[in-house]
């Protein structure tokens, strides 16, 4: 490998979502239902498999939220394949993504939720300018520890103030939501 | 077409004109009407009472208006209209050999009518009356020496029947009408075809010297280098000019340096011949089965690096020559390996190679464990899953090798090879419902199988029903392929005259060519085979029911056809639940095409009418031949009983040298105790066509005894032959035990675990269910 390899980049749609779906198995520790893969047709704008060689290798999806009135980027999954981690891909996937979303002025961040020990993630993230801005308490119902954290990027640091980090409870939430 | 009218009068004769715009416009019914009018003032004028005929043929009364034409052809035998009718009826009757004797009745009695002759001459042609046909080309070319289309067709004609002189002779005054031609000037892919076919011919005149100065003149004239280098390199090889053969190799390299049929031409004529100089993968692959030892072993790492370098999967096919070698099979496995401690991509391809090198040396375990290992390397792959689908297949797990074709189907909805391989895998494990709904995904709105005339789909489905004993959606499968081959036969028709306007004639014979050798088609021989298989079961059956009726019964055989009757109510219940016949096609399509195979099987009632049908297969398929020689003895073999059952011992004897001469290592068993049915039936006959099979008769405990000492017995499967070889001999019974589970056994007595004609029973129904409801609930999840 004397050049650095590159991906190129397709849609997901309805004829190879199978291909998104065995690639998400594959690489995120969370079982999704069904729906949640025909939901992600919904949301083609901003999502990408990567190809190395004509061959899938991983995926980036993403859509647009409202929060207090302010748009921004959830990345809802974000894998590349074990055989090819090492060779860039990641970051090649996620600047595909930051790409597009520059192209929209009004969104000015991303975030994403990360299991507290996924460790190798947070070095990931945190090289490509990921903050720490909020620790989620009981967010997963599957995995333990069933905690995480909401990781932001300021796509416009420089204008935008720095966001304050919170402590959240997911239990305590749903038990509000509740009554 | 003219009438001669002659018992007329002149409002009779209008009224007759009038009819016969009628028949020239298709309007049957209007037809019929007025033509039956005209009968009752000249009720004797047996030109009309043809007219009528015609007509009550094309209104769906065709054996009333067939016979009603050939009274009056034999009422009136000197009117050429009489047989001009019945000749045309023949025709749509298909009896294409009637049909011209009519024509040419009504050509000698009636006056020239030259769309009659030319008709007549392709229907000729079509039944390749080479001699009739020219006789035709010659009147034609008589009355109308001015077409250069009656030119051609004559040259033709003569080319048939082997006139090079004459053909020559007409091809020059030709040349010389096209050059008069102004006004019709004949168009270059015209010129290149004549040209070629002018070399062609005199070659195959063995007019070499008149072929070579043809080859010069003509070069400005032809486009089609290809056909051109190939009639030079021929050309050359007959007069033995070597040198000069290399030369047009050489140019054919040129044009296709991709086709190894020209590496071949060019050993052939120079066997001293370096060909490593040609620097592409092809030669270079195929160079590699000459060499040996460590010069393979170098050859062999160079050949395939750049292949992982550049990550090309195709690989194995070019290599897959090589495995005749033991040795080189060792050096090749080594090399893959080298690869599996490379880079990532590499890892994979090695996986995937040293897979696809164990399917071929037959380890089916190991070749699953690469290919698995590389679906958990890159689970996005769709070759991946089809190799591992092809090895479960292999190791005869057939559900879940669909499975994984599934898989592979799903990775790319807009991939029809990935879809007809599922549909593969899916008839092999018995799913017809599913198999139509998954080829439905690729064809256009309204289109079906049957339409598309699709024989490797419905011989699936056939072999499917058959092994569910469905006999008659069965057996109509098989018949519906054997009708394809019949109309691929008369489809002929629409080319002969083309062909002769356009000067396509080389594409003519070659086409003559293919279509007399139709049949030596591996779908054709395997669905013959299977059919007249089908058919003996049908028989089989239809003894039992008799039996059974005839008797009068025993509480205890009561019982058993109370059981009976039960089980073909579950065949019934069955059959509407998972829609066996097919009703995916719309009931119009299963009518046609008599999917329930029912009208098939009321033409089927007595064991007289399965022998004609199977008698029907059994005579095309003895003179047929593939080269595949385990797809012919499969086949084949499905005629021993038949014949000796109608005591035919010079059909036996012929079918004794076809299963010779389709011996292979992996049917010597089986085939030898076929031959030993045949020769022990030749032995017994006593008739008055002794003296012709005598050479056939021998002694049969040394014939079957030489072959066990030089056999090796590797299976339970070739002991039980063994065994059924003895009792062969020693004329008793056979009656084995058949508790074996081995399916090979199970594929040779497919009705092993039962003598019940009647059984009907899937042991993967549930399954089946599991994977349609998957199926149909993904595709109402499809948004649209």
């Amino acid at each position: 490998m004397e050049q650095k390899p590159k991906l190129t980049f397709g849609d997901i749609n309805f004829k190879n979502l199978e291909q998104f779906k065995v690639i998400t198995q594959k690489t995120l520790p969370v079982t999704y239902s069904e729906n949640f893969y025909y939901k992600i047709l919904t949301y083609t704008d901003f999502s990408a498999l990567g190809y190395y060689n004509d061959i899938a290798v991983g995926a980036i999806t993403a859509r647009i939220e409202d929060k207090d009135g302010k748009k921004t980027a959830y990345i809802m999954t974000f894998g590349v394949l074990d055989a090819y981690r090492r060779f860039g891909f990641g970051t090649q996937l996620l600047n595909e993504l930051i790409n597009r979303i520059r192209s929209h002025q009004e969104i000015r961040t991303i975030y994403l939720h990360m299991w507290v020990s996924n460790e190798i993630g947070f070095q990931f993230y945190c090289k490509h300018g990921f903050e720490k801005t909020t620790y989620k308490k009981n967010y997963y119902t599957d995995i333990d520890p069933p905690h995480c954290y909401i990781l932001t990027k300021r796509l416009y640091p420089d204008v935008d103030p720095p966001i304050p980090y919170t402590e959240e409870d997911a239990e305590k939430e749903q038990e509000i939501a509740q009554q | 077409m003219k009438a001669a009218q002659n018992q007329l009068n002149a409002k009779q004769s209008n009224e007759f004109k009038s009819i016969m715009r009628l028949l020239e416009a298709k309007d049957y019914k209007k037809g019929l009407k007025n033509s039956e009018k005209l009968l009752e003032q000249v009720p004797d004028n047996q030109e009309v009472v043809s007219l009528k005929a015609i007509f009550m043929y094309y209104n769906d009364e065709h054996e009333a208006g067939l016979s009603l034409a050939q009274q009056a052809v034999f009422k009136n035998l000197a009117s050429d209209f009489c047989w001009h009718i019945y000749g045309l009826i023949q025709k749509e009757e298909k009896n294409y050999i009637q049909a011209v004797k009519c024509f040419i009745q009504a050509i000698n009695k009636g006056e020239e009518n030259l769309q009659l002759i030319r008709d007549t001459a392709n229907l000729s042609i079509h039944i390749r009356d080479f001699e009739g046909n020219s006789q035709l080309r010659h009147k034609l070319l008589n009355s109308k020496s001015g077409m250069i289309v009656n030119w051609v067709g004559f040259i033709v004609s003569q080319h048939l029947i082997g006139d090079y002189k004459s053909a020559f002779n007409a091809i020059k005054l030709t040349e010389e009408i096209i050059k008069k031609d102004y006004q019709n000037p004949i168009k270059k892919v015209e010129i290149n075809e004549f040209k070629l076919y002018q070399i062609q011919l005199a070659i195959e005149a063995k007019e070499l010297q008149r072929a070579k100065q043809y080859i010069n003149e003509f070069k400005n004239d032809i486009s089609d280098q290809v056909s051109y280098y190939e009639l030079q390199y021929e050309l050359y090889i007959r007069l033995g000019e070597n040198r000069n053969a290399i030369e047009s190799v050489k140019q054919l390299l040129q044009l296709q340096p991709q086709n190894w049929k020209y590496y071949e031409m060019l050993q052939k004529v120079d066997p001293q011949v370096d060909l490593t100089i040609y620097d592409n993968t092809l030669v270079q692959g195929r160079l590699l089965a000459q060499q040996s030892g460590e010069s393979f072993k170098n050859s062999f790492s160079l050949f395939i690096d750049p292949f992982f370098q550049k990550s090309l999967p195709s690989l194995f096919k070019e290599i897959k020559h090589l495995y005749f070698d033991p040795y080189k099979i060792e050096i090749m496995q080594k090399a893959f390996e080298y690869y599996l401690n490379k880079n990532s991509m590499q890892q994979l391809w090695a996986l995937m190679l040293l897979s696809q090198h164990y399917y071929q040396i037959k380890d089916y375990t190991i070749s699953l464990d690469f290919i698995n290992k590389a679906i958990q390397h890159t689970t996005t792959i769709p070759e991946l899953y089809l190799i591992k689908a092809k090895v479960l297949n292999k190791m005869q797990k057939f559900q879940e090798a669909y499975e994984i074709a599934n898989k592979a189907r799903l990775l790319d909805l807009s991939d029809r090879y990935l879809n007809n391989q599922t549909i593969k895998y899916a008839l092999q494990a018995n799913m017809i419902y599913l198999s139509q709904e998954l080829l439905n995904l690729f064809l256009k709105d309204d289109s079906n199988p049957y339409d598309l005339q699709m024989i490797w789909f419905e011989l699936n489905i056939g072999k499917v029903l058959l092994r569910l004993n469905y006999l008659g959606p069965a057996l109509q499968q098989f018949n519906l392929i054997f009708k394809y081959f019949q109309e691929q036969y008369d489809d002929q028709l629409d080319f002969y005259q083309y062909s002769l306007r356009r000067f396509t004639l080389r594409s003519l014979l070659q086409m003559i060519n293919a279509m007399d050798k139709r049949y030596d088609s591996k779908y054709f021989i395997q669905s013959a085979g299977l059919m007249i298989q089908a058919l003996e079961r049908l028989k089989s059956k239809i003894q039992e029911q008799g039996r059974l009726e005839q008797k009068k019964l025993t509480p205890k055989e009561k019982k058993m056809l109370a059981k009976q009757q039960q089980k073909e109510q579950e065949e019934k219940k069955l059959k509407e639940q998972f829609s066996i016949e097919g009703h995916i096609f719309s009931k119009e399509i299963q009518k046609k095409y008599d999917l329930s195979g029912e009208q098939l099987l009321s033409q089927l009632k007595t064991s007289e009418d399965i022998n004609k049908m199977q008698n029907r297969f059994a005579q095309v398929l003895i003179h047929t031949n593939f080269k595949n020689k385990e797809v012919n003895f499969q086949a084949f073999k499905q005629l021993v009983s038949l014949y000796i059952n109608q005591q035919r011992p010079l059909l036996c004897a012929k079918l004794l040298n076809k299963l010779r001469c389709n011996q292979t290592e992996q049917n010597q068993i089986l085939n030898h105790k076929y031959q030993l049915l045949l020769i022990q039936f030749l032995n017994q006959y006593q008739g008055v066509l002794q003296p012709c099979i005598k050479e056939y008769q021998q002694d049969l405990i040394q014939f079957d005894s030489q072959f066990w000492d030089c056999v090796q017995i590797r299976s339970q499967l070739d002991l039980t032959i063994k065994r059924h070889c003895e009792s062969i001999i020693k004329g008793i019974r056979f009656e084995e035990n058949l508790e074996s589970d081995d399916l090979e056994f199970l594929k040779e007595y497919p009705l092993a675990k039962t003598n019940n004609p009647y059984f009907v029973f899937d042991p993967n129904i549930e399954w089946q269910n599991q994977q349609i409801k998957e199926y149909l609930e993904k595709q109402q999840t499809q948004p649209m």
